[in-house]
């Protein structure tokens, strides 16, 4: 069973906790507040997948059968009415692969229930919603892919994290390692020790030679 | 109620009436507020509701584990409009009995001859065939395109892998789970419920037989590679494959492209004189750099 948390099927709508719907701003405006972090007691966590590697090969809709079920006469059922006379066959040419069934049930709120290919449901009551915001539930229900609302860990997934291989202890080891024998003077002296006052004498007299000898020869 | 009680005095002029409609005042101010409150109802939670819940619930669990239902005993159920929407979910333009025909499994048929059978119809006759032609058709053409597809994208592979991959993706399990995934679960007439692996993969070949059908083989071999070669994405070649002699395979590559014998060396160790001992082996051709393992 599907759960947008334990409010969305009471309710029929979502508080800050899971899912902002910016109802009122636009009508193609839907912004979803980040599930990241464990603040949700009640969430599952997990990673974004693709069923079936969906998009791979050809995307294919998971929603599978939208039904309506809302009453003919109630007052709580207009916007669902509204939306069955003007839009209804709009969604329904436009997702040939969604089968939409109208289930008129008197006395009854009015209600979605939507079918995905992984053999999941999710019911969302349309109780005095109105015609746009049905809209936008049967467009979100849409672009769902079935699986249980989860809190995502990362925002991505992959089977592979590391192309060239996790780092072991041999990874940037030279090889001449194999065939020294300790213990060695040269690899026993500190990495980055600095140069000493009588070393860089020294080096600065090799300069001053060199230059010197360079200056012989050119004269 | 101080009013009401001024007015109650004001009308009676004897003690008796005074008491009297006091009585009746208050009689018929409690009855008021019971009306309004059994005619209304109180917003907050029903005091009835989780005992009720609870008795279902337990009748329910005495009951103990039903069968699952078959989605086509809902109400709300159009076959046709199913199959239908079958097609078009995956961008197909299938034969309708074509597609009918690969939903039937041998299994149904047996089934509803046995019940019609049973009802005393002698020698019944259905108007469904069973799938197995198309899955016949749809396993040939799957196979072949699962092989084919691997072998031209891997060229470097060696046989054996490619083998293994394809016997992989042919797999019963595999194919299940693709058939399961774009819904073929309600579709499919069958004794069994909720349909076996076997069930679903033979559906499945079958509805590839149904596409070579109705649109021939080019978009039926697209398909299989959309749904059942991409089943490989991400997958370890090792869980499908173990090479025996992993040295002599890599020789004989190299014989092949004109390379230089393989050398194994020792690139690093760690604990060499314990039971947990880790060897880090590189493997050189011609002394250049191929690859290395643990």
């Amino acid at each position: 069973m599907l759960s947008l948390g334990w409010t969305m099927r009471d309710r029929g709508y979502v508080d800050s906790w899971d899912i902002i719907l910016l109802k009122n701003i636009n009508d193609n405006v839907i912004a979803f507040v980040s599930v990241l972090g464990n603040c949700h007691l009640f969430l599952k966590a997990g990673f974004p997948r693709a069923p079936l590697k969906n998009g791979i090969g050809r995307v294919i809709v998971q929603l599978q059968r939208a039904t309506f079920k809302f009453c003919k006469f109630n007052g709580a059922s207009s916007g669902v009415r509204e939306f069955l006379e003007s839009d209804l066959l709009d969604f329904a040419n436009n997702n040939p692969g969604i089968v939409v069934y109208v289930k008129p049930r008197r006395h009854h709120s009015p209600s979605i229930t939507a079918e995905y290919l992984n053999g999941e449901r999710q019911v969302i009551s349309l109780h005095n919603f109105t015609r746009d915001e049905v809209n936008k539930w049967v467009k979100f229900l849409r672009t769902q892919s079935g699986h249980p609302f989860i809190r995502f860990r990362k925002m991505w997934h992959t089977d592979n994290p590391s192309i060239q291989g996790p780092w072991t202890p041999f990874t940037n080891k030279s090889p001449e390692l194999n065939g020294v024998e300790f213990p060695q003077e040269v690899l026993s002296r500190p990495l980055n020790l600095p140069r000493s006052a009588t070393e860089q004498l020294q080096e600065l007299f090799r300069h001053q030679q060199a230059a010197g000898l360079n200056k012989n020869q050119v004269t | 109620s101080a009013d009401y009680t001024a007015k109650v005095v004001m009308i009676s002029k004897d003690n008796e009436t005074f008491i009297c409609n006091f009585v009746l005042f208050t009689l018929l101010e409690l009855f008021l507020t019971l009306c309004v409150f059994l005619f209304i109802g109180h917003r907050t939670f029903k005091r009835w509701l989780a005992p009720t819940l609870r008795e279902i619930k337990r009748r329910k669990d005495k009951m103990g584990p039903q069968p699952p239902l078959r989605r086509s005993t809902f109400l709300e159920w159009n076959y046709q409009a199913e199959l239908f929407a079958f097609g078009k979910r995956l961008n197909e333009q299938f034969a309708e009995e074509a597609l009918q025909q690969a939903f039937t499994d041998r299994s149904y048929i047996v089934q509803e001859e046995t019940r019609l059978r049973d009802l005393n119809i002698e020698s019944p006759q259905l108007s469904l065939t069973d799938n197995w032609p198309l899955v016949e058709v749809g396993e040939q053409l799957t196979s072949d395109t699962v092989y084919r597809c691997l072998r031209a994208s891997l060229p470097y592979v060696p046989e054996e892998c490619i083998s293994c991959a394809a016997n992989y993706l042919m797999s019963e399990d595999v194919l299940a789970r693709v058939s399961s995934g774009i819904g073929t679960r309600d579709l499919i007439l069958s004794a069994d419920f909720p349909p076996e692996a076997a069930t679903l993969a033979r559906s499945l070949k079958a509805v590839v037989g149904a596409l070579e059908k109705s649109c021939g083989q080019d978009r039926a071999a697209q398909f299989v590679m959309d749904l059942v070669v991409s089943q490989l994405c991400g997958r370890n070649v090792y869980e499908m494959w173990s090479p025996e002699d992993p040295l002599a395979l890599v020789t004989a590559i190299m014989s092949r492209r004109g390379g230089g014998s393989i050398e194994p060396r020792l690139l690093g160790k760690a604990a060499p004189n314990t039971i947990l001992a880790v060897y880090r082996v590189g493997i050189y051709s011609d002394k250049q750099f191929l690859g290395s393992g643990v």
